[in-house]
């Protein structure tokens, strides 16, 4: 069982509590948890499949950059804090508001596709008119670097098939 | 371009001819024209001490002097204080001391507290105080330097007066 | 002074050897930033905005583009449209966007010193010259300087389209300069605070500082033909200047290298780029290598101070202990968001154990530059408040200041504003320290003489480092790594792994390499390198110890988890009489007959990072004519985890102290209501000096971090946050009056003691 800390800001969704107890295999599965006890929480705090950049999450009083499939089962204590280097805060832009997962890729492949992040922007328009879902396959004809492939593998766990007659260098 | 002056000068013991334009300080000289970068330009207005070389003796701020002015002068530099690979006695109390830590102050604490020791070389802790006030350093709080200076005085083995 | 809880007896940790970098910086050799010298190289220089806050309607270079000598010219035209993504600075982060207006500003100025246009040219005057020639058409626009006046709701907006966030993405309904809120709330302060014996309400200000290194910043970047970049710098983090650079320009990354030179202080101001990406484009223009130097001025003006802040604070004590506290803290981000107001939030009540709490941070945007992170960012600002109050509220109450901190200590599982519980940490024992030693014992005597004390706390910080040791075949190893060495840690790892192979201190050659020659290691900030790095170089030695313990298991024919090692040596036992030996000194000298190299490495992001705290004491004289503060004597105590070398443990703590005084009594960014810096040099901006400071006493209180096979913490930062409130703890106690703004320079202490404000 894990003792989860809510941060101030968001008791109002909790009923008021600042605890709950908590008992999830990941810290996943626990913020999706936590979603259940509190509706709309799990948005507040995990956007394009990471935590906030602007916030950090602390386990067992330690905080650092977790991954959401960070094991749970022996943790005791969490706790949601703002990130320590204060955030230079990301200004909302069109992309990140249009396309959440797009806006949130940080990773250096993603950051440096060379026509842009409206690119995957795109990718991701598109995959809202599909059903998208692990064990999917996708052929990616022309695929340059393979940036949207990736962007398809990781977002969505599909499998991806991905050629070009162009060679990263 | 400003016409440039022909200056004959001596540095670290070492006849040293160079070109200069008027406007160009002793600083820029060393260590644009003659490669010796020793010197540290920390303010370029001499306030901070780390471009400091002695000049006939002096403890002078090397961006506040022209190049010109070197004409027939005696320069010492970082680069000559130690006498081959036998480290200076500051030197040596600087490394012992851990009186640096980013590095880039102490070749004008060095320069500044020799010219020091040249002229009293048993000073007490106010007067190496008073001495390096013109130069500054950020990351020490200067306590390992003094006491470096102190002990690089005691190693002297100059007579006590 | 030492005083160690740790058990174990090591052979190399807790030595003073000599640094491995120290003769080339005695003899001038050493090569910093400003020392790169190329075949061809230009030199660059800025142009920075006269105002504070103007539109740029125009940007004319033509003239400047005629001036014999110059080669190239550019502006924030030539930089890609930038990207909004958020870059990870290790203690601070920073958005590519703004990061990118702030290199060079695009359709505005939003500070005095923002830079507008670049310029390279065969020499520095030509390139000024060249400067003066750029014909810039500003729109002057009203300036906000004031924290509170920027919050208000009809302030000039630096940004009409930043509305304030708060946690978790809300953000509010009208444009503001208020960036973001945080609130940190914990059991009902307002009741503790209502059911006090005694509550002190305050409002503390503190005015923009500036880390103050001694060498300026500086980028030295070649472009070649194709496309490849290498840049030498001066930088806290290479990896970290590469990601940025990248980013900036949107080139490849593994086109970039970058060389670190050494660096000439940081404190964290050398986190953030702002010559990297510009003497890059200068070069791929001109063709030829470009290197580009700030002046102290442009130092100033145009890199990234610390935020000045307001602070208030509500604070109720019941039988002694801390009933409750509220606190509002606005921070100045400058420019662009992102202020330290949340580590101040989080570290202000760390020390203690409060269980009813209310503390809310705002960061805020005005017409000064970006900020930057300074030493345990946030932290001594939110400290010179609450330790002032504490101060006041002990003297209400006749306690102790020090045994009133004692009983109010937090200890480990104590939980802090966060809700995050501590480990093993050392506050009562630093306080503890202070109260035993002899400079507290002693009087302190004589009219206008007071003493002070004050606490506080930093986090300290893990991520990532990469680190290689490869066994030379004379028993020496060359230790590659890629941490900035800003005050020792070539020794300080060294030292590490020295103690993890058992071989001596000499025998390890410590190297900071550029980008292409090690993994990726995160920044030198946090406090992080001597306990990260050191964890890296600790899995290498035992990388090593493995290496060498399997060779001797195959030659001896036993199994190698029968092989010990330890102290050097590798031995083997059957318990029956039969043993085999051989040393580290012998695998490496048989390792080409024997298998080939041994080289261990590793990489890894740091887990286990400890907190630490630190009490200060200090007595002061004050000049009641002049205003002048003598520190007449200044102990510090602070849990180190253990001192991997003391002496530069000791150095981190004189020098930050250090510059905490020069915090409290002189250092202010003093703008003139246009926004104009008036205090721009080494001159008027007014360090502390030889002649300012006593000698430093320091007490290394040894915790060790329960998270580090050597217990270290990181020792950096903690001791910048005492001082400021220390000092004016000690001022309240020679004078009776409370300073409650910073800094207590002459003129402040003279009116307020002669009723003159």
């Amino acid at each position: 069982m894990t003792l989860v800390y809510i941060p101030a800001p968001l008791r109002d969704m909790c009923g008021g509590v600042a605890t709950l107890q908590i008992e999830a295999p990941t810290l996943d599965a626990l913020l999706r948890a936590l979603d259940v006890r509190c509706p709309g929480f799990y948005a507040r705090v995990v956007e394009g499949g990471r935590v906030r950049p602007e916030l950090a999450v602390a386990i067992d009083g330690e905080a650092a950059t977790y991954p959401l499939s960070e094991p749970m089962s022996h943790v005791r204590d969490v706790s949601i804090i703002p990130a320590i280097g204060g955030g230079a805060g990301i200004e909302d832009t069109e992309i990140a508001r249009r396309y959440p997962r797009t806006g949130q890729r940080r990773d250096r492949w993603f950051a440096e596709p060379p026509m842009g992040p409206h690119v995957l922007g795109l990718v991701e328009h598109l995959s809202r008119e599909m059903e998208l879902k692990a064990g999917t396959r996708v052929l990616d004809l022309g695929c340059g670097r393979a940036t949207s492939s990736m962007f398809l593998a990781e977002e969505f766990g599909v499998e991806t098939w991905a050629t070009d007659l162009y060679a990263p260098t | 371009m400003a016409r440039r002056t022909y200056v004959a000068t001596t540095i670290n013991g070492m006849p040293t001819e160079f070109l200069c334009e008027p406007r160009q300080s002793v600083l820029e000289v060393l260590r644009d024209e003659l490669g010796l970068t020793g010197a540290k330009e920390g303010c370029n207005n001499g306030n901070c001490g780390a471009c400091a070389v002695l000049l006939n003796g002096q403890v002078v701020n090397s961006c506040c002097v022209l190049g010109v002015e070197l004409e027939g002068a005696d320069v010492t530099t970082i680069e000559g204080i130690a006498d081959g690979e036998n480290l200076h006695p500051l030197q040596q109390a600087f490394l012992e001391e851990a009186a640096l830590q980013c590095g880039i102050c102490t070749p004008g604490f060095i320069v500044s507290a020799k010219a020091l020791l040249d002229s009293n070389p048993h000073p007490d802790e106010h007067t190496v105080r008073f001495w390096l006030a013109g130069n500054l350093c950020r990351c020490t709080g200067y306590d390992k330097i003094v006491r470096a200076v102190l002990k690089a005085a005691d190693a002297s083995g100059a007579p006590v007066p | 002074m030492t005083t160690s809880e740790r058990s174990t007896n090591y052979r190399v940790i807790g030595t003073r050897p000599v640094r491995p970098d120290g003769v080339e910086k005695v003899t001038g050799k050493a090569q910093y930033g400003a020392d790169v010298r190329l075949p061809g190289l230009l030199h660059g220089r800025i142009l920075r905005s006269p105002h504070a806050h103007a539109r740029i309607v125009a940007i004319d270079t033509s003239e400047a583009e005629k001036v014999p000598g110059v080669f190239a010219v550019v502006t924030h035209r030539d930089f890609p449209a930038a990207r909004d993504v958020v870059q990870e600075l290790g203690e601070s982060s920073v958005n590519a966007m703004e990061l990118s207006d702030n290199i060079l500003a695009s359709k505005k100025a939003l500070y005095r010193g923002h830079a507008v246009a670049a310029v390279a040219a065969t020499s520095p005057h030509i390139a000024e010259e060249a400067l003066s020639k750029i014909r810039v058409e500003y729109q002057v626009l009203p300036t906000v300087l004031d924290v509170r006046d920027a919050m208000r709701e009809d302030a000039p907006l630096l940004n009409e389209t930043r509305f304030t966030k708060e946690l978790g993405g809300a953000r509010s309904e009208k444009p503001s300069n208020i960036a973001s809120h945080i609130r940190f709330q914990g059991g009902n302060a307002d009741d503790a605070i209502a059911g006090a014996d005694v509550v002190i309400e305050r409002e503390y200000r503190t005015k923009m500082v500036h880390q103050g290194y001694i060498e300026p910043h500086n980028a030295t970047a070649s472009w070649n033909a194709d496309g490849t970049v290498t840049i030498w710098t001066s930088t806290q983090g290479a990896f970290s200047v590469r990601g940025q650079v990248a980013e900036i320009l949107r080139h490849p990354i593994s086109s970039i290298r970058v060389i670190p030179m050494e660096i000439g202080g940081g404190f964290g101001g050398k986190l953030p780029i702002y010559l990297d990406p510009v003497a890059a484009l200068l070069s791929k223009k001109s063709g030829r290598p470009v290197k580009v130097l700030m002046s102290r001025t442009d130092v100033f003006e145009g890199s990234g101070p610390t935020s000045g802040t307001w602070i208030k604070i509500k604070l109720g004590v019941k039988d002694g202990k801390i009933a409750g506290v509220k606190a509002e803290l606005a921070y100045e981000a400058g420019a662009y968001p992102g202020s330290p107001v949340g580590a101040g939030s989080m570290t202000m009540l760390a020390p203690y154990a409060i269980d009813n709490f209310q503390v809310d941070g705002y960061d805020v945007c005005l017409n000064k530059p970006k900020v930057a992170a300074y030493r345990a960012p946030g932290s001594p600002a939110a400290a010179f408040a609450l330790e002032q109050a504490l101060d006041e509220a002990a003297r209400a109450i006749g306690a102790d200041p020090l045994q009133f901190r004692l009983d109010n200590s937090a200890r480990e599982g104590v939980r802090m504003v966060t809700g995050a519980p501590l480990a093993k940490v050392g506050h009562e024992e630093c306080v503890q320290a202070i109260l035993d030693s002899p400079h507290y014992k002693s009087p302190i005597e004589g009219p206008y003489r007071g003493r002070g004390v004050a606490s506080g706390y930093w986090f300290n910080g893990g991520m990532q480092s990469s680190v290689t040791a490869a066994v030379n075949p004379d028993g020496t190893v060359n230790l590659i790594e890629g941490s900035t060495d800003i005050g020792g840690s070539r020794a300080s790892l060294s030292m590490q792994l020295a103690e993890t192979l058992g071989i001596r201190y000499e025998d390890v050659h410590a190297t900071v390499v550029d980008t292409d020659s090690v993994g990726h290691n995160d920044v030198t900030g946090g406090s992080r390198t001597t306990f990260a790095s050191g964890l890296a170089v600790y899995e290498a030695g035992m990388d090593i110890r493995r290496q060498m313990r399997e060779r001797a298991a195959r030659e001896w024919n036993v199994p190698a988890d029968q092989v010990e090692y330890e102290d050097g040596r590798i031995t083997w036992s059957d318990g029956a009489g039969n043993s085999r030996e051989t040393s580290f000194a012998e695998q490496a000298r048989t390792a080409p007959q024997k298998g080939g190299p041994i080289v261990g490495k590793a990489s890894l992001s740091a887990r286990g990072v400890g907190g630490a705290y630190g009490t200060h004491l200090v007595d002061v004289e004050v000049d009641p004519d002049t205003g002048k503060v003598t520190i007449l004597r200044y102990t510090a105590a602070q849990d180190v985890g253990t001192a991997i070398h003391p002496s530069y443990v000791e150095g981190q703590i004189q020098g930050a102290v250090a510059q905490g005084v020069g915090w409290a009594l002189n250092e202010e960014y003093y703008f003139d209501d246009n926004g104009r810096m008036l205090n721009a040099s080494f001159l008027d901006y007014r360090m502390p000096t030889t002649l300012d400071l006593p000698m430093i006493d320091t007490i290394l209180v040894e915790v060790p971090n329960p998270g580090h096979p050597y217990g270290v913490r990181g020792v950096g930062e903690v001791p910048i946050v005492p001082p400021l409130a220390a000092v004016a703890n000690a001022i309240a106690d020679a004078t009776g009056k409370r300073f409650t703004e910073l800094p207590i320079s002459p003129r402040r202490l003279v009116e307020e003691l002669h009723g003159l404000a």
